[in-house]
């Protein structure tokens, strides 16, 4: 049920490649541009949205062979707008085996204040190595640098080897 | 040294690297699918300026970022491409760091002050009106 006063902004379900970003990223833009948002706020939002969406597509490939996961628990985006603020929700599978690393990431950037997160960035930019997957280990730290909330998430059970992992943060206008 | 010219994709910025000027311009968007690939040649060519520093027109690299957004990864590469000219500033090459930005675009500015922040190599920034 949608609360009142909250707009579904942008939303879309289903596997994240490369050109479902640039894509998604039109959208968002179309939207932003007919609601008059401020660029500001738009960056912001872009931003948030890229990182989540990024960081789903480096890890795309241990969950979209599996046709029980395609189905039932594909990746998702929501964009929520309402009265003073965005709501960004990004959902996707993760290995259960990686899921614990997550959540101390999550718990350790929550815990900061904001001159702990830019001190984190500092950090992870000049000291952080790429992972295989290509990824600066940056997009979460990017994230909180953005958001007006904390990191907030869940982690669901699926089933022995995945968890469905939503992430979703808050970034006010107005 | 040879100029290095890349034009604008989605994805990806407009790149000019010019020894004549002794400049790097980078403007756009910067995503890109293979970010490590992608900033490997403007590594490549950065890594060639210590050795034609006597050759070049100018002993002054003038380095332009006019970017409409960046993620993550491409600010990692920004500062490893600046590490690698501030290594060479040692050799005898100035540097000026130019950094534009959407004058409504806090998180272009926050994005360059953090950069110039993470390396201790202070930037110039300007805004402009879109």
């Amino acid at each position: 049920m949608i609360k009142q006063g909250v707009e579904h902004f942008l939303h879309y379900k289903g596997p994240i490649l490369y050109d479902t970003i640039g894509q998604l990223i039109s959208d968002l833009k179309e939207r932003m541009f007919e609601a008059r948002i401020k660029q500001a706020v738009y960056k912001k939002v872009l931003m948030v949205m890229i990182e989540a969406l990024e960081n789903v597509f480096k890890y795309h490939e241990y969950f979209e062979k599996d046709k029980v996961l395609r189905k039932n628990f594909p990746p998702e985006i929501t964009i929520d707008k309402d009265k003073s603020c965005f709501r960004i929700t990004c959902s996707n599978p993760v290995l259960k085996k990686d899921s614990n690393e997550l959540k101390k990431r999550l718990d350790y950037i929550n815990s900061l204040d904001r001159a702990g997160v830019k001190e984190e960035y500092k950090n992870i930019i000049t000291n952080g190595q790429f992972s295989e997957k290509g990824g600066a280990g940056l997009g979460l730290i990017e994230m909180a640098k953005i958001s007006d909330s904390i990191l907030g998430y869940k982690l669901d059970p699926i089933n022995d080897k995945f968890e469905y992992y939503s992430l979703n943060l808050i970034i006010n206008y107005g | 040294m040879k100029r290095l010219i890349l034009s604008a994709t989605d994805y990806t910025p407009a790149i000019d690297l010019n020894p004549a000027n002794l400049s790097m311009h980078f403007t756009g968007v910067s995503r890109p699918e293979n970010v490590g690939l992608f900033y490997q040649q403007v590594i490549d060519w950065v890594e060639e300026i210590p050795y034609e520093l006597k050759e070049l027109g100018s002993s002054t690299l003038k380095i332009v970022f006019k970017l409409d957004y960046c993620n993550s990864a491409t600010q990692k590469y920004i500062l490893i491409i600046l590490e690698k000219i501030v290594e060479i500033k040692d050799q005898g090459l100035d540097l000026v760091v130019e950094w534009y930005y959407d004058q409504g675009d806090d998180k272009m500015l926050e994005d360059g002050e953090d950069i110039s922040d993470a390396i201790g190599l202070a930037f110039n920034f300007y805004p402009f009106e879109s």
